[in-house]
């Protein structure tokens, strides 16, 4: 980032290139897929605007999700509610832990729906901490720091993230 | 209290990434932005260093198609700073070829069109005038000629040659000979003002003739049939020729200077080409041998000039140079012999073998008592060159 601020187009795309599809996933699985691309786009703009305002204190990575955060943030203030309290635009159905037999989801690909519908289905903050944690490969401390908690908080976070999703996958886990 | 260590359990295995859940959600979540958006982040970012700070990050500019995100300015600056050199490379090249052109074509109309004024207004007068003092010099020649036996010369008497040229370019324009110093004094003279001022010398001929003919009672003839006895060699009438004296020692009376006479002698070397000059000679000995008044060509008739038969001065002899015949004082103080014997070497020496020989015939007619230098007394047959006396004895 610090190349790019002073000139090197080919620095942001690299940058670019690490950085895309764990991004636009963090930012997908916590808004529609039409709003996903538009905030995606404006995570980057905003960094190429601020470029020469970036300061190497943290990692670039814990940067560039605080961004991502504070535009899901804002895109959700713009619609009157709370990242905290909504778990998405269009969140899918999770579906009850009963209705979902052995025989009927045989396939892979059918788990992989089941384990997004549940993901989709945790609260802002867990989901959150989740997909940081699982995108970008955050630690508890660098969790803490994007969203603003402490490490322990971070860890709660995660322990209740992970214990919805292992019971609504239980059946194949 | 036993869900705890299973959370723990599970937790750490999470966050070490070796846990079930990750390992599924690894395989669920392959989701990639679409590559127009990559496009367009990606070109917001060149364009943002490209455009400096504070322009970079613009909405609209991303948003642009392909390479056109680099704004306008930036451009039309590539296309001028590829293009600016060699408009304006070709624009000078064009302006200055033009300019060129014009600077070039100017002075030489205007001198074109100078030329042909004068030509056309003043030339056919001018030549009028100077073919009248061609016959008077022709006529003095004849004249000059006419007291002297005429030799048997095999070249064409020259002031014929004049007049027959002045005939041709008045019948059919066609080319004919010319002598040296006629072409000399006709050099800047056109083909087209020659014709001009042949047909005035057929002119004034033909009013002379009027002239000559009352003075002499001879009929009225038109200028053609003069222009035809001027081409067939007709020999002049007794009163004519009388008349040819008295001119002829009023032109000696002018005698010409030595230098120009030197200056028509070496201008003798294009004799051979004169033949290719026109009716230009007309006029020719007014320039290199002038030197006879007004009065004597007013006074001169067309018909002196016709009767060229029996010519004795040769066509590159100057009719100037013709010797003066004995009973005149003043034509024997015009031509010093030595000078004509040097002249004569000097044609010999040119190459111009006939004309020296035409010269050196008419010499010995003239000064049958002066001994010839060998060289020249080669050119006349055994019977001719003589032995006399050194010195002018007869003078």
């Amino acid at each position: 980032m610090i190349a790019y601020s002073n000139g090197d187009a080919a620095a942001f795309a690299q940058l670019y290139e690490r950085h895309r599809s764990a991004l636009y996933r963090f930012i997908r699985r916590q808004c529609a897929a039409a709003v996903a691309d538009e905030l995606f786009q404006d995570v980057w703009t905003r960094l190429i605007v601020a470029r020469r305002r970036y300061q190497p204190s943290a990692k670039f990575t814990t940067y560039l999700y605080q961004v991502a955060r504070n535009r899901l943030i804002d895109h959700y203030r713009a619609g009157g509610r709370n990242l905290e309290d909504a778990p998405g635009d269009d969140p899918p159905e999770a579906p009850a832990a009963g209705a979902l037999q052995p025989e009927n989801a045989a396939d892979t690909r059918q788990q992989a729906s089941r384990l997004l519908a549940l993901i989709e289905a945790l609260p802002a903050s867990q989901r959150e901490a989740f997909l940081l944690r699982e995108e970008a490969g955050l630690t508890l401390e660098e969790i803490g720091e994007v969203t603003g908690v402490g490490r322990e908080t971070v860890k709660s976070r995660l322990r209740y993230a992970l214990g919805s999703l292992r019971n609504g996958m239980k059946e194949w886990l | 209290m036993s869900e705890h260590p299973r959370d723990d359990e599970d937790l750490q295995s999470f966050l070490d990434g070796d846990s079930a859940l990750s390992r599924r959600y690894k395989d669920a979540s392959d989701e990639q932005p679409p590559a127009k958006v990559d496009a367009a982040i990606l070109a917001a970012s060149e364009w943002a260093v490209g455009a400096g700070p504070g322009r970079g990050g613009q909405r609209s500019a991303p948003e642009r198609p392909g390479g056109a995100v680099r704004g306008g300015s930036k451009w039309w600056d590539k296309l001028f700073s590829r293009w600016s050199v060699p408009l304006a490379t070709a624009a000078v090249v064009v302006v200055a070829a033009t300019l060129t052109l014009m600077i070039e074509r100017d002075p030489e109309l205007e001198r074109i069109e100078r030329d042909y004024d004068s030509v056309a207004l003043n030339a056919p007068d001018k030549r009028a005038e100077e073919a009248e003092q061609t016959q008077t010099m022709a006529g003095q020649s004849d004249t000059v000629d006419a007291d002297q036996p005429a030799p048997a010369a095999s070249s064409r008497p020259a002031s014929a040659i004049v007049k027959s040229e002045a005939a041709g370019a008045e019948n059919d324009s066609k080319p004919a000979r010319s002598t040296a110093p006629e072409r000399l004094a006709f050099r800047p003279v056109q083909e087209d003002d020659a014709v001009a001022a042949a047909n005035a010398v057929a002119r004034k001929q033909a009013a002379d003739r009027k002239e000559a003919a009352g003075a002499t009672g001879r009929q009225e003839t038109p200028a053609e049939p003069v222009l035809g006895e001027f081409a067939g060699n007709v020999a002049p009438p007794a009163a004519e020729r009388a008349r040819s004296s008295e001119l002829e020692s009023k032109l000696v009376d002018n005698a010409v200077p030595v230098e120009r006479r030197r200056e028509a002698d070496a201008s003798r070397v294009d004799a051979d080409v004169a033949t290719e000059e026109a009716a230009a000679p007309v006029a020719a000995p007014t320039q290199a041998f002038s030197p006879a008044p007004a009065t004597a060509v007013e006074t001169e008739p067309a018909d002196v000039i016709g009767d060229r038969d029996g010519a004795t001065a040769p066509s590159g002899m100057s009719s100037a140079r013709v010797p003066a015949p004995a009973n005149s004082d003043t034509r024997s103080a015009a031509r010093d012999p030595e000078q004509w014997i040097a002249d004569i070497e000097e044609q010999l020496a040119l190459g111009n073998r006939e004309l020296a020989r035409a010269a050196v015939r008419n010499f010995r007619e003239r000064y049958p008592d002066y001994k010839l230098p060998d060289a020249l007394a080669e050119l006349l047959p055994a019977d001719e060159s003589g032995t006399g006396a050194s010195g002018m004895e007869d003078q």
